[in-house]
């Protein structure tokens, strides 16, 4: 390798390290050696939220020639305050990767054929139209995302759900964050947390619930450990079924068994009671206590059905339920010490903390995630620690439009941009943004994304369009799926900006700007909306995902409803868009001023931000309902103005280790790659440092098996196989009995092996546990 | 060619100790922090067993705590290596 090139390379791995320890060790230096900003003449630079995370982070991008030339955090975002991750460093190398999709592609003879991009959109709009015609709407589909820009989603729900009337939209937030929504909902009544990550500028006390934020969220924890740097009072408790670089950086780490969160969150609840730590205050004025269905099951079965039925109880009943869940009783059920469970009851009872708990895919992605979400909200309920500055239940977001797009806009079957589909009103103000007949909008939800790929599989749906995801690796129980796709029955539509697996199955490609080609905006987990402009010229005949929706709306005939013209269609958008949302409780920042603000936060309310939703305080929304004795809190989400505690038991996953199959199988993300690595894998830098996925072990069950770092293990389920190198002690260690597998690698699918089963009330896959055997290759 | 970056923490009371006994292996590289115990580690190596090697050599060492990979290079690979390399 000549000299200067491997100094180069030097260099750039050395930046990264260096980056990553300034995430890991707040405040450390490393004198001379640490980077030095670029003098870099004739470079624009310009703000953008990062492309990847649910953190929003700001950056800023330099802009040389039509060509992004470098990348920083912004110091003006209240977000990372100039801090960026190693991926939010290497962002923009994913524009440039050398098999960037720059043409569209029509599947001929077997074989996908380049063609001009306006013959692939009229064959788009013409076979919607077809099967639209032979099987009715709702044998049309669209499959979207988190990384759906707002604009994307809110366009691809106006055509689907108000023009053309199906209610087949889905988000692959689905798969990340429905629990989440339906915690809220179900606890709230409207979604997305009630805090922000100024919180971690009050808090003292952080729980971490199965939550690796040094790899998933490595800015937010540095900003935790550097809290921690400036007070010795600071504690942070990692609470999880695998060690990970978390565990290492934290106070506490505690190890649970794989779905014994409820238990241990409940013996909690139950500790708090016992002790009279409660306040009895907040309890009478602002909360109300509920039962739901028990044995609620686990949706592995097709046209699965769960409808909750909720009852109201009261304290005493609650703590009546509660004596199940005794500190000794949790121990036998999660294997936590009662001791460990006495002491995290103590730190979130102590008066003197303020304590935030943080979750993400270890909630969510759990056949029980909707009642793990509403237990540790009972906690902060129980405690009165809710809705002020440093206490906050924070349920973070895996990508960067998760909130804004999927959740806001309401890509999902059952929402729109303002409400259900059930709910009269809510279809009326639709189809009146919309101009389209109320009749239009479809009443009733039809499939979430598991039951659509399955209602691929059985021929009820004829015609997908996927944009911005993947599923060919991401959907649990893989080979069902992909055979769906692959049938004759299905015609698949991919706009992407790479192949992936998921273009290998497509019978339309289309090739999308991505990020900074094209104006958009994302919003964050703490309600954050962020405004990015076309900073690029997409390559080829590239195009944003939100003017291909517009194109072929117009080709099927909707040309009122999609009238916007290319120059200012993002701006209009956004007017039209902020109608669904206008009022105190969601009110937007105008596009003007997005543009100029590094994020605003919503409800945004005579010019100003909520930081602190439901308390009388910041929130604006709880004017107006003054009851005597309730001067402080409005949770205005329910119709009896309380948050709603949930008492809900312990139940099992839905397959468990046993003689056959005698491992948990876990399955995660890695710092350097962006989910199924599309991106990320075509940053040299960071497919170097994590080139494929591997099985890590517990260093003694590696020594059962004979098998060395590097060397390769089976995994076999009752779905599939899959060989893997194993990893002993090089990221994480699972206890004893779990393999952990990172789901980045497109070679090594994972997700043939897991089930999909799901939480019957979110409807969101449990990819962390599943029965495995594990044998030497 | 193999290069690769590291952040290694020593154990406790070993800082000097590790740093020392690392620069004198020809194949390492270490760039300490001014002010924490922590230091960037970058090894150079010319074949896979090689890396292997000198990576089992490290976590062998006293000193040694903990090491975590950040970034690697393979000259083998193209540098536009992507998901289907």
């Amino acid at each position: 390798m000549p000299t200067h090139r491997r100094d180069a390379i030097k260099q750039l791995i050395t930046g990264a390290a260096i980056t990553a320890a300034e995430a890991m060790f707040p405040g450390i230096s490393f004198g001379a050696a640490s980077k030095v900003e670029a003098n870099l003449p004739g470079v624009d630079w310009k703000k953008t939220p990062c492309r990847f995370c649910g953190t929003g982070c700001g950056l800023l991008v330099g802009i040389k020639d039509n060509r992004a030339v470098a990348v920083k955090g912004d110091p003006a975002s209240p977000v990372n305050q100039g801090l960026a991750c190693v991926k939010g460093y290497h962002s923009i190398m994913a524009l440039y990767g050398s098999d960037r999709l720059k043409t569209a592609l029509v599947r001929k003879n077997g074989k996908l054929t380049p063609v001009p991009m306006k013959e692939a959109l009229d064959l788009v709009a013409a076979k919607m139209k077809q099967t639209i015609k032979d099987h009715g709407k709702d044998a049309v589909s669209i499959y979207g995302s988190g990384q759906w820009t707002i604009p994307d989603g809110y366009v691809a729900s106006k055509l689907f759900k108000g023009c053309i009337g199906t209610n087949n939209v889905e988000g692959n937030a689905r798969l990340c964050m429905s629990s989440a929504v339906t915690g809220f909902m179900t606890s709230f009544g409207l979604d997305e947390p009630m805090g922000c990550y100024d919180d971690i500028d009050h808090a003292n006390t952080f729980i971490l619930w199965g939550n690796n934020m040094a790899e998933m969220h490595p800015v937010l924890f540095s900003r935790m450990l550097d809290r921690r740097l400036k007070n010795s009072d600071i504690k942070i408790i990692d609470l999880a079924t695998r060690s990970t670089r978390t565990s290492i950086a934290s106070d506490r780490s505690i190890l649970f068994k794989p779905g014994a969160d409820l238990a241990i969150a409940n013996a909690i609840c139950h500790e708090i009671l016992r002790n009279g730590w409660e306040n009895r205050d907040f309890l009478e004025k602002n909360v109300s206590f509920h039962t739901g269905k028990t044995n609620i099951g686990y949706g592995t079965e097709d046209n699965f059905k769960f409808e909750e039925k909720a009852e109201t109880i009261d304290l005493a009943k609650y703590k009546a339920l509660l004596a199940d869940y005794t500190p000794e009783k949790a121990e036998l059920i999660s294997g936590v010490s009662a001791n460990d469970i006495r002491y995290l009851a103590s730190l979130y009872g102590d008066p003197r903390r303020k304590v935030v708990s943080y979750w993400c895919m270890g909630f969510n992605q759990h056949v029980r995630g909707t009642w793990i979400n509403n237990l540790v909200y009972n906690i902060h309920l129980l405690l009165g620690k809710i809705s002020t500055p440093g206490n906050s239940p924070f349920s973070l977001t895996g990508q960067p439009s998760a909130c804004g797009t999927v959740r806001e806009v309401g890509t999902l079957t059952n929402r729109l941009p303002h409400g259900e589909v059930t709910n009269e009103h809510d279809r009326e103000m639709a189809a009146e943004i919309w101009g389209v007949p109320v009749e239009n909008i479809s009443a009733k939800p039809t499939f979430h994304t598991v039951e659509m790929f399955r209602a691929m599989d059985r021929g009820q749906i004829k015609f997908m369009w996927i944009q911005v995801t993947n599923p060919m690796v991401t959907m649990p129980k893989l080979k069902r799926y992909r055979d769906a796709a692959k049938k004759e029955s299905s015609f698949i539509v991919v706009s992407d900006v790479y192949p992936t697996p998921t273009t290998e199955v497509a019978d339309v490609v289309l090739p999308s700007a991505m990020w900074i080609e094209r104006e958009g905006m994302f919003g964050n987990s703490e309600r954050r909306t962020q405004h990015f402009e076309q900073m690029l010229q997409p390559p080829g005949e590239a195009m944003s995902d939100t003017w291909q929706l517009i194109e072929v709306a117009r080709r099927l005939g909707y040309e009122k409803q999609f009238p916007w013209k290319y120059e200012n269609h993002i701006q209009e958008i956004w007017r039209e868009y902020g109608k669904f949302q206008a009022g105190p409780q969601h009110n937007m920042a105008t596009y003007e001023e997005l543009k100029k603000n590094p994020g605003v936060m919503w409800p945004y309310v005579n010019g100003k931000e909520t930081k602190w939703r439901f308390n009388k305080k910041y929130d604006p929304a709880t004017a107006g309902y003054n009851p005597k004795g309730r001067d402080d809190w409005n949770f205005y989400g329910k119709p009896d103005k309380r948050a709603w505690i949930w008492f809900r038991p312990y139940e099992p996953p839905a397959e468990s280790p046993d003689k056959e199959y005698p491992f948990w199988l876990n399955t995660g993300r890695v710092v350097e790659h962006w989910h199924t690595g599309s991106m990320t894998r075509r940053i040299s830098v960071l497919h170097q440092a994590m080139p494929n996925a591997y099985a890590e072990l517990h260093p003694d069950d590696a020594k059962t098996l004979g098998v060395k770092n590097g060397g390769k293990v089976k995994l076999t389920s009752r779905r599939g196989s899959l060989v893997l190198p194993v990893a002993i002690d090089k990221r994480g260690r699972p206890p004893r009995g779990m393999v952990f597998v990172p789901f980045f690698d497109e070679n090594l699918l994972i997700n043939e092996l897991t089930l999909d089963a799901f939480c019957p009330i979110s409807k969101q896959p449990d990819y962390k546990k599943c029965a495995v055997r594990v044998e030497l290759a | 060619m193999l290069l690769k970056s590291y952040i290694v923490s020593p154990r406790p009371g070993w800082r000097d100790e590790l740093l020392h006994v690392l620069s004198l292996m020809p194949q390492c590289e270490i760039i300490p922090a001014d002010n924490r115990d922590a230091f960037i580690l970058i090894t150079s190596t010319s074949s896979l067993e090689e890396d292997e090697q000198l990576e089992q050599a490290i976590a062998s060492l006293s000193g040694f705590g903990n090491m975590s990979l950040v970034s690697g290079y393979c000259g083998e690979m193209s540098e536009e290596a992507h998901a289907h390399a």
